[in-house]
């Protein structure tokens, strides 16, 4: 436990106590599962023999307040990005194979990068218009956060 | 009654919070007694925490970016100096084209020894084909990781230049 989260064990995740909204610094949250819950990881043990490579690592969930509005925002404005970024990249391949021959293969690539690194930009482009900060930028505000990140903890996964 | 702190003792509250949390009692009563009011002192010292935080968590993230971006270029400029070799590219101009990628990605890369990465990177590129024809010169056959011989012999000697680059261009890092 700390002094701004406690620890729920059959959950295996650090909750808030404190009930003011991070992202729009107005509102208090009602409900916990509305928050945001953001994984940290940290590195246990590296092994790499040339042919054989393999990771172990800690994870922990960190509550960030938020509210039903932002909540709401978050995932409509997820869902409206993967529409959007899959969409284009449909389109993408559609222009492709009326150009035919080689272009196909450059097409498809194109549709797979759009499909997987557009919808996180599009997702916090809307965010910020909507006036609230992304699920990310709210959760690097937070303390906690960052006293694991100082403490050598990672928002991205470690890969073998 | 003091209610602004000076350079000095910004620093000293700095230095001591980084030995740990538990040193903030000790730092406001070293306030109080330096003659600041007790509210004061507590949000002075709570300020510097904060201020200090969010810099070491911006030196973190910066950190991680940079391991992370050196770990891509790393792999790039692996991957870019075994094509040439293995698909047996002949051409002058795919080793130019080799070059300026590796010089691009090395820039990014190594962005804080950016003309060490770059050199270090280019002679990986210009030394595998040339370790790859000397190790594979008399051979009707071989397995694949035979090829680390050739790309570590290429390595050992772009290493060494990369850290004698670091030292002799960039010696307060």
């Amino acid at each position: 436990m700390t002094s701004t989260h406690v620890l729920n064990e059959h959950k295996k995740r650090l909750e808030p106590i404190e009930r003011k909204c991070s992202y729009c610094g107005i509102n208090n949250f009602d409900e916990m599962d509305d928050n945001y819950f953001v994984p940290l990881f940290k590195e246990k043990d590296r092994t790499n023999i040339i042919v054989y490579r393999s990771v172990k690592f800690s994870k922990i969930l960190i509550g960030i307040p938020r509210c039903k509005t932002c909540l709401d925002i978050h995932q409509s404005a997820a869902r409206v990005a993967t529409y959007y970024a899959w969409g284009i990249g449909i389109a993408v391949i559609i222009l492709t194979i009326l150009m035919g021959g080689f272009w196909v293969f450059g097409g498809v690539l194109s549709c797979i990068f759009i499909g997987v690194f557009a919808p996180t930009l599009i997702k916090n482009k809307i965010a910020t218009k909507k006036g609230i900060l992304t699920e990310l930028e709210g959760a690097k505000q937070n303390e906690l956060v960052q006293d694991f990140v100082i403490n050598g903890w990672s928002f991205t996964q470690p890969s073998a | 009654m003091n209610s602004k702190l000076s350079q000095e003792q910004i620093d000293n509250i700095k230095t001591s919070l980084l030995s740990g949390y538990t040193a903030t009692e000790t730092e406001i009563k070293k306030l109080v007694s330096a003659g600041f009011d007790e509210e004061v002192a507590k949000k002075i010292i709570s300020d510097a925490m904060k201020s200090l935080r969010e810099e070491l968590f911006e030196q973190s993230l910066l950190k991680k970016k940079k391991e992370e971006a050196r770990s891509v270029a790393i792999l790039v400029i692996t991957m870019v100096s075994l094509i040439g070799p293995i698909f047996n590219m002949r051409s002058i101009g795919w080793y130019m084209v080799a070059v300026a990628i590796v010089a691009a990605v090395a820039y990014y890369g190594f962005k804080d020894k950016p003309i060490a990465g770059i050199i270090g990177s280019i002679t990986v590129v210009i030394l595998f084909p040339i370790m790859y024809n000397y190790y594979f010169a008399s051979r009707n056959s071989y397995i694949r990781i035979e090829l680390l011989i050739p790309l570590v012999m290429a390595v050992i000697p772009a290493l060494l230049i990369f850290l004698l680059l670091s030292k002799l261009i960039y010696p307060k890092h």
